[in-house]
């Protein structure tokens, strides 16, 4: 009788948890990710120590295997530098055109930057699952980073905070495959949506078929939605397709930044507008 | 006792996931520690411990993972499930044993996320990403040796009884 009791009680647990874990699935977005950043906190700064430590001996490992190859390197760099040189003479006059004019776009860019702070952020975490591409950067809420604040590296586009904790925060790359980048191509104009594809690459979406892309064409963003500034560098075409019957085009985009291979990033904060109800 | 094992276990897991692993990563494909010690602690435990785990290693993953929250909580459940059915009928111990049923969940669960995941995002690259599946499972089935051991040493040295023995 006993023994009864308690594997139905077991069972009812059991039945419990399930119906717990299925409810998870309809909670909204904005509270889980509150949650999972919550939860994930704590272990920020352990994932911090362990994050520059490898990082550490990755980098040792790196200069070790370059010593063997720097000699050789050295010359051929050496003789490239000397024809460059010649070059760069060659080019001084369309140089110093190209720097007045830049000089007039600079001063015009930084009344429309006064509106935002970066603050620099190390890369402490790597998403666990395969095919989601988010990072854990060890800023949040205490730094004055919110969710929606756009992620760079060198003036290219990494991503976007999805989610912030009170000293850490997550944010989705555009490789990831719910992100969706309003972009143009630099030179045509034309505009389109880069979407990751989860296997470390981006696809432009929304070309239409008439439009000529070449190859190497690079890949800007074009500030429509207000989500993301414009002119930040996406990455460059590496691959056109057209399906006979589709109205646009499958164009394969790599992305500028590698993730791999740096270890912070800039995070652009808003200021807060003011009277902003709260 | 058991759940503070697992939960440490977990946590331990989620730091090397999320700091270490993708130094050993190729092709962009790492190891899934999650998965091998899902099917550790099943091929091992009863079918409720084991259930414990699957919830508990599913939730940390969805806590540490962009996307749903609750998915991954779902499919570890399911997964933990099938290899609680089908541990009676094996011999748990054997490293061919471990090494194919771990290809064999990672496999099952790899594509299960992939289709959930494409009906939650429509995006057309996702079911391209199918080949990734059998490419995880393998790496995942390399490491299950040392993984293995290492889960065994552990649970041995906290006193809970050897893999020699059930749990």
């Amino acid at each position: 009788m006993r023994r009864n009791r308690d594997r139905s009680t077991k069972r009812f647990i059991i039945f419990v948890f399930v119906i717990v874990s299925i409810s998870l699935l309809f909670i909204p977005e904005s509270i889980t990710n509150n949650i999972k950043v919550t939860v994930a906190s704590p272990l920020a700064p352990v994932q911090k120590i362990i994050s520059h430590t490898s990082n550490f001996f990755k980098n040792g490992f790196e200069k070790l295997a370059a010593l063997s190859t720097a000699v050789d390197e050295k010359n051929d760099l050496g003789k490239e530098v000397f024809l460059l040189k010649n070059k760069i003479i060659e080019q001084q006059d369309i140089i110093n055109v190209s720097k007045k004019k830049l000089e007039i776009v600079s001063e015009y860019k930084k009344n429309i930057d006064d509106k935002e702070e970066p603050v620099v952020a190390d890369i402490i975490g790597f998403d666990v699952s395969s095919f989601r591409k988010s990072i854990i950067v060890d800023v949040g809420k205490k730094q004055g980073v919110s969710v929606g604040d756009v992620v760079v590296f060198g003036n290219a586009l990494v991503g976007r905070i999805s989610a912030t904790g009170n000293s850490s925060g997550r944010v989705m790359l555009i490789t990831d495959p719910a992100s969706n980048v309003p972009s143009r191509f630099l030179e045509s104009r034309t505009r389109g949506i880069v979407q990751g594809t989860a296997d470390g690459k981006c696809m432009m979406k929304y070309v239409p078929r008439q439009i000529k892309v070449d190859k190497p064409e690079k890949i800007i963003s074009s500030g429509m939605g207000g989500v993301f500034p414009k002119s930040l560098y996406i990455g460059n075409v590496i691959e056109v397709k057209q399906k006979s019957a589709s109205l646009f085009k499958d164009i394969k985009v790599i992305p500028r930044i590698d993730i791999s291979k740096i270890e912070n990033v800039l995070v652009i904060k808003r200021k807060k507008e003011e009277n902003t109800p709260e | 006792m058991p759940w503070i094992t697992i939960i440490s276990v977990t946590v331990c897991i989620s730091l090397i996931q999320t700091t270490l692993l993708r130094h050993i990563s190729f092709l962009g494909i790492q190891p899934d520690l999650f998965i091998i010690f899902l099917v550790f602690h099943s091929l091992n435990a009863n079918r409720e411990r084991s259930f414990h785990a699957s919830w508990v290693v599913g939730l940390t993953k969805d806590i540490f993972s962009e996307g749903p929250f609750g998915l991954n909580t779902v499919l570890f459940i399911i997964a933990g499930y099938i290899v609680s059915i089908i541990r009676g009928n094996i011999y748990g111990r054997h490293l061919a044993t471990q090494i194919s049923v771990t290809f064999i969940i990672s496999i099952i669960y790899n594509l299960l996320y992939l289709c959930l995941l494409s009906m939650l995002i429509t995006s057309a690259g996702l079911f391209s990403m199918a080949w990734e599946c059998p490419l995880i499972a393998i790496y995942n089935s390399i490491i299950v040796l040392p993984v293995f051991w290492l889960f065994s040493r552990f649970y041995s040295s906290f006193g809970f009884p050897s893999s020699r023995r059930k749990f």
